[in-house]
């Protein structure tokens, strides 16, 4: 009698191509694209009908403190990738660490963009003041407010991953927080040369 | 594989994103304006962008569909800026 043989199909496992992270998180980061492209396609239309209004008041912003939350934005996203390796390689509590480095980061992004906006706010500018800064206070709030639930995200994977939650076998929430904080770091490289370089 | 790639893959890819962030910051603080820095400072960022998606955000090996959807979103974005800007 013929014995039927049952074998596995042999896939590696570097054939199979997966999202890393959760469907709805991507979905969402998508729809968060859209939006943010929608308003650096605007600005950019915009500022092509009002060049010398646009150069003019981007002489008042501070492109030396819009660099330096470029790097820390740069450098936050690295902390959360070295979080995200970390918890592959089961090491839980250094990846929390690596996640309360990334939340210091955003901490030190929001303090020096609320000096930012105070100093525009005594100087009298606000959203009615002129198009410039119709789009310039608009666009950087709405990533500031991002940066803010990016930070909430980076906070629940710290304290989670210093629980132990997290491993090489439960990493979808790890990588699902740690998109979302790429996407606010993806957004702001390009916002940052737009509004405050650009001529 | 893809964890070991993006580890071996995650230092090198941060210290270009931050050499191309000076490269941008830079050109500000020239305050020139023309084609070529709007061309530069355009191409920089896509290429940030692109490290960003494919190494940070780990869509390198992810499915096609959602790898080129994000990138299609940059790509779109920049081009606009450039077709606008130059």
């Amino acid at each position: 009698m013929k014995s039927l043989k049952v074998t596995k199909p042999e896939v590696s496992p570097v054939a199979i191509k997966s999202l890393p992270g959760d469907v709805a998180v991507w979905v969402f980061i998508c729809a968060e694209l859209l939006v943010f492209g929608i308003f650096f396609i605007s600005y950019a239309i915009t500022h092509h009908y009002n060049v010398e209004l646009f150069n003019h008041f981007q002489k008042t912003l501070n492109t030396q403190s819009g660099a330096i939350n470029t790097v820390i934005l740069i450098v936050a996203s690295y902390f959360v990738v070295l979080a995200i390796e970390n918890l592959k390689m089961a090491e839980s509590k250094r990846a929390s660490l690596w996640f309360w480095a990334a939340f210091v980061m955003g901490c030190a992004f929001v303090v020096n963009k609320s000096m930012e906006f105070h100093e525009h706010f005594s100087q009298g500018v606000r959203l009615s003041s002129n198009l410039f800064y119709m789009f310039y206070l608009s666009m950087t709030f709405f990533h500031y407010m991002h940066v803010i639930l990016g930070m909430i995200i980076l906070f629940v994977l710290a304290r989670r991953s210093a629980k132990g939650e997290y491993g090489p076998d439960n990493l979808n929430g790890a990588i699902s927080g740690g998109a979302y904080w790429h996407m606010v770091d993806l957004v702001w490289i390009i916002l940052f040369p737009l509004i405050y370089v650009m001529k | 594989m893809s964890a070991k790639t993006t580890k071996t893959h995650a230092g090198p890819v941060f210290f270009l994103l931050l050499l191309l962030t000076f490269l941008n910051a830079g050109m500000g603080f020239i305050d020139y304006s023309g084609k070529v820095v709007i061309f530069i400072l355009v191409i920089s960022v896509w290429v940030k962008g692109h490290l960003i998606i494919d190494y940070f955000m780990h869509l390198k090996n992810a499915p096609k569909l959602w790898r080129r959807l994000i990138h299609a979103w940059l790509f779109v974005v920049c081009s606009v800026i450039l077709g606008v800007f130059v």
